[in-house]
C-alpha cells in the first residue's frame, strides 16, 4: 500500500515539534569539532600513505631479495663458494661448457701426477717405510711372493 | 554560480592541486556526512569514525569523480554505504559476541551533544531512530532532516519513489507512537 501525502503530512505535522530538538541541535554551530574532524581525517590521510609509502619499499627489498637469492643459485656469481676448485675450469658450469666425458678421460690420464713429499712426510713420517717396502715387495719374484702371501694366510707372520 | 558549478570548480581545482579546495569541500559536507551516519548509527563515535573514512574516500576518489550525478548525491551514497556496512558488521560482532552489549551506548567526551540543553530530548529521538529498520531509519532521516526529495532519495538509495513513500510512512508511525510512549 502506498500511502497518501495527506496521511504523511499530518504525522510530519505531528512529529515537527518533537523533533524540534534535533533540529536544532543538526543546526547549531560546531565549527571547533568539525574543523578538527577534518585535520583528523587528514592525518590518518598521511598516515596511511606514509605506510603505503613504507610497504612498497619493504615490498621492492623483499623482491629484489628473491631475485638475487635465485639468480645467486642459477648462476653462481662467486666462485669462492663453489665446492670445486677455481682453478679446475672443467667443473665451472657457468663459464664452460660439459666437456665430453672421453675427451676429459684422456686429459686425466695423460696429466702428471705431482706429488708434494714434503707435506705427505710432515703428515705421515713413515710413509717412506712404506714405499720401500712396496717397491721391494714388487721386486719380488713370484715364488717368493707366494711365500710371504703363505706365511701370512697361515699367521706365520 | 549555483552549488552544483560550485562544487564542479572546487573538485577540478582540487585535482589541479589545491588542498584548499578540498578543505573547501569537506567543510561544505562533513556536517551533512557526520549527521546522517549519526542518524543512522546512533552515537557519536561510529559517527565520527563514519564522517573521517568518507573525507579520507573523497579525497582517494574525487580524481575518478565523472559528475554524471550531482557531488552531493555521490558523498551521500558513499555516506549511506558505509553506514549500512557498518551496521552490518555491528550485527555480525553481536552475533558472536565480539562487541558489549552497550555499544549503542558509547559516549565521548567530545560528542556535540553533551553541552546541548535538550539532551534528553535528543536521546529519546536516538532510541526512537535505534528502533526503526535500516531501510525506513535511512529514509526518514533523509526526508525529515536533510529535507530531500524522493526524487534525490531514490538517486542515492536506488529505490523506487513508491517504496520509498511507504517506507517513510512507517518510519513516521513508528517514531510518534515511540515518542508518545516515551512522553507517557
Amino acid at each position: 500500500m502506498i500511502p497518501n501525502n495527506k496521511n504523511i503530512n499530518e504525522l510530519e505535522n505531528e512529529l515537527k515539534d518533537k523533533l524540534s530538538s534535533y533540529k536544532e541541535l543538526r543546526n547549531s554551530d560546531n565549527s571547533f569539532y568539525f574543523n578538527s574532524l577534518y585535520f583528523r581525517a587528514s592525518d590518518k590521510l598521511l598516515q596511511k600513505t606514509k605506510q603505503n609509502f613504507y610497504e612498497h619499499k619493504l615490498i621492492n627489498v623483499f623482491l629484489f631479495l628473491i631475485v638475487f637469492i635465485i639468480s645467486y643459485n642459477v648462476f653462481n656469481f662467486n666462485d669462492t663458494n663453489n665446492n670445486f676448485s677455481v682453478s679446475n675450469n672443467y667443473f665451472l658450469e657457468a663459464s664452460l661448457p660439459w666437456l665430453d666425458e672421453e675427451y676429459f678421460d684422456e686429459i686425466v690420464i695423460d696429466e702428471e701426477v705431482l706429488v708434494d713429499y714434503n707435506t705427505l712426510l710432515e703428515e705421515d713420517p713413515n710413509l717412506f717405510g712404506y714405499l720401500e717396502t712396496l717397491e721391494l715387495l714388487n721386486n719380488l719374484p713370484t715364488d717368493k711372493l707366494n711365500e710371504i702371501y703363505n706365511n701370512i694366510k697361515y699367521k706365520k707372520m | 554560480m549555483n552549488f552544483v558549478e560550485e562544487d564542479r570548480k572546487l573538485v577540478e581545482d582540487f585535482i589541479n592541486g589545491s588542498e584548499s579546495a578540498f578543505k573547501k569541500l569537506v567543510d561544505k559536507y562533513s556536517k551533512k556526512i557526520y549527521w546522517h551516519a549519526r542518524g543512522m548509527l546512533n552515537n557519536h563515535l561510529d559517527a565520527d569514525e563514519i564522517t573521517q573514512q568518507v573525507i579520507i574516500v573523497l579525497y582517494n576518489k574525487l580524481k575518478t569523480f565523472k559528475f554524471e550525478s550531482a557531488l552531493y548525491t555521490w558523498i551521500f551514497r558513499i555516506t549511506s554505504t558505509r553506514c549500512i556496512n557498518f551496521i552490518r558488521k555491528r550485527k555480525i560482532q553481536k552475533i558472536f559476541s565480539l562487541s558489549d552489549e552497550n555499544y549503542n551506548n558509547l559516549t565521548s567526551r567530545n560528542d556535540i551533544v553533551k553541552d546541548f540543553e535538550r539532551k534528553d530530548e535528543i536521546e529519546q529521538i536516538e532510541k526512537a531512530l535505534r528502533k526503526l529498520p535500516v531501510k525506513q531509519r535511512e529514509v526518514f532521516i533523509m526526508k525529515n532532516f536533510e529535507e530531500m526529495s524522493y526524487k534525490e532519495i531514490s538517486e542515492i538509495t536506488g529505490k523506487s519513489i513508491g517504496g520509498l513513500k511507504a517506507n517513510y510512512f512507517h518510519a513516521l508511525k513508528k517514531v510518534t507512537e515511540i515518542l508518545n510512549d516515551s512522553e507517557q
